[in-house]
């Protein structure tokens, strides 16, 4: 596994599941949802610079400060960011938001809403997606067990990929999915 | 992040990257402080698809996560066109001299295969070994092999048991090739398997799991049996285990180590069950402990061992 393989497995881990309360957090606080972008954006430009996530014992916490931080340059008009230490004060406070259940269930609601979200894959995009993983099969490969050509391998597996990250993260993607749920979202703040 | 996001999401899934690939990410990466966080967020959401795929093929080894739906026949064309045409391709397959590998009754080898991979091959078998850049395939013609495959992601391992295919990046598994169909048992790892004309239907195992096909257009039955999988594979290391086979099912296997054959003139014997350790090339071991346990008579000759119950006294 690559350095960059291994952060993103982390950051699948421990930081995507919580991208859909994040947004939230920072809508209630006014900001502006093509800010909300940016902040969001910008949090995983960092995160790709991290050269150790050891040090770091509540990834929920340290992506909320970040996004903090982020949001608070954006109303002095700062569009450009530096990277900036966020003290331990400032952190302790957002882990003590999420106890340990609440993490979690938040867990084990993202596993189901990638569940959901499989299930709405196309019989194909999901043999893609097997036969990636467990086959290791290249593109090419999967093309050609499939009898389709690369493009179409490639489009079908990114439309697919794109839907489950909308499906993960963003908070309108599944108003159907959050009404059912009873307003489990209610506790993020 | 739409802008970034869909060129990221295509990157976080173009796979493997050549050296021609790699420097048009670097290039793409070098034109926006963003499209590393983007793309860094498009690979994470892909961890999590594939740790759920994972998880799936875990729990549910008999609903393979795809399964085919009747009618889809483009895709089942293309998928049993693709078990030859699949990166080595028809012309491809030719240039490649296979290695022909077969082994005598009783003769258990053990073959170190050129990638680092290693096929122990039971008694009574033939396969045909091709080891290509793209991938590597092994078409097992009859009997039965363990494979420990050497992890290598960018050629997986390919087995062809004619009615089924398995594939492996790198795990250890056995596929057995008879005339009544053919099983396919994983002992470490995982392993994705399939029945040859029906391209839909993809199971994975774990280890511990098996799965048998009787047809090449039908799905295996599969079952998870760690121990029974062990026991089946002992002739590895050349002994036979039984845990409750009949006499009928010891005989058979006993059979097709040796010479000199095995056999049984009793119906009720034949249904007894067995549990015990045996040396797979001593027959007469056996037959002495059945001679023990339910009063048989053995008649040895010097093509086979008789096993008769001894007729009743008449008192």
């Amino acid at each position: 596994m690559t350095e960059r393989e291994a952060l993103a497995e982390w950051v699948g881990r421990e930081i995507l599941p919580h991208e859909r309360d994040l947004r939230g957090w920072l809508r209630r606080r006014l900001v502006p949802s093509v800010d909300v972008e940016d902040i969001v954006q910008e949090c995983y430009c960092r995160l790709a610079q991290l050269r150790s996530i050891d040090d770091i014992a509540s990834p929920r916490a340290y992506f909320f400060t970040m996004a903090r931080n982020l949001a608070h340059r954006q109303r002095r008009h700062a569009r450009v960011v530096r990277i900036e230490s966020i003290s331990a004060a400032e952190t302790d406070g957002l882990a003590s938001d999420s106890p340990l259940q609440d993490r979690v269930a938040a867990a084990r609601q993202e596993v189901d809403r990638v569940q959901r979200a499989l299930a709405t894959l196309s019989d194909r995009a999901r043999r893609i997606f097997v036969m990636r993983r467990v086959e290791g099969l290249s593109q090419k490969e999967i093309a050609a067990a499939l009898g389709v050509t690369e493009m179409v391998v490639e489009n079908d597996a990114s439309r697919s990929l794109r839907a489950i990250l909308r499906q993960l993260t963003d908070e309108d993607a599944d108003m159907a999915d959050s009404a059912r749920t009873g307003g489990d979202r209610a506790r993020a703040r | 992040m739409p802008e970034h996001g869909d060129e990221a999401v295509a990157w976080a899934l173009r796979h493997p990257l050549d050296a021609a690939d790699q420097h048009a990410l670097d290039a793409w990466l070098a034109r926006d402080p963003r499209h590393a966080g983007a793309l860094l967020r498009a690979m994470a959401a892909l961890t999590v698809v594939n740790r759920v795929i994972e998880e799936e093929g875990a729990s549910a080894p008999g609903q393979a996560p795809l399964e085919a739906r009747p009618g889809r026949r483009r895709l089942l064309i293309g998928m049993t066109g693709a078990i030859a045409a699949s990166a080595v391709g028809l012309i491809g397959w030719r240039q490649f001299a296979a290695e022909h590998v077969t082994t005598a009754r009783g003769e258990i080898r053990r073959l170190p295969l050129a990638d680092g991979s290693v096929a122990t091959i039971d008694s009574d078998s033939a396969l045909r070994v091709v080891l290509a850049d793209e991938q590597r395939r092994i078409a097992l013609d009859h009997g039965q092999a363990w494979f420990q495959v050497a992890k290598d992601r960018s050629r997986p391992f390919i087995v062809d048991a004619g009615i089924a295919q398995a594939r492996a990046v790198g795990t250890a598994f056995s596929v057995e090739r008879r005339e009544d169909g053919v099983e396919v048992a994983v002992t470490e790892g995982q392993v994705a398997v399939w029945p040859s004309a029906a391209g839909g239907t993809m199971t994975i195992l774990k280890a511990g799991q098996y799965a048998r096909f009787r047809s090449p257009d039908a799905a295996p039955v599969t079952g998870t049996a760690p121990a029974a999988i062990e026991r089946a594979l002992a002739w590895r290391g050349g002994e036979i285990a039984l845990e409750n086979e009949t006499v009928a099912a010891a005989v058979a296997r006993f059979n097709r180590y040796n010479h000199r054959q095995l056999v049984v003139d009793d119906a009720i014997l034949s249904q007894e069950r067995l549990i015990g350790l045996f040396q797979i090339d001593r027959p007469e071991d056996f037959a002495a402990s059945l001679a023990v346990s339910f009063d048989v008579a053995v008649t040895t000759g010097p093509q086979t061992i008789r096993l008769a119950r001894k007729k009743s006294p008449a008192f």
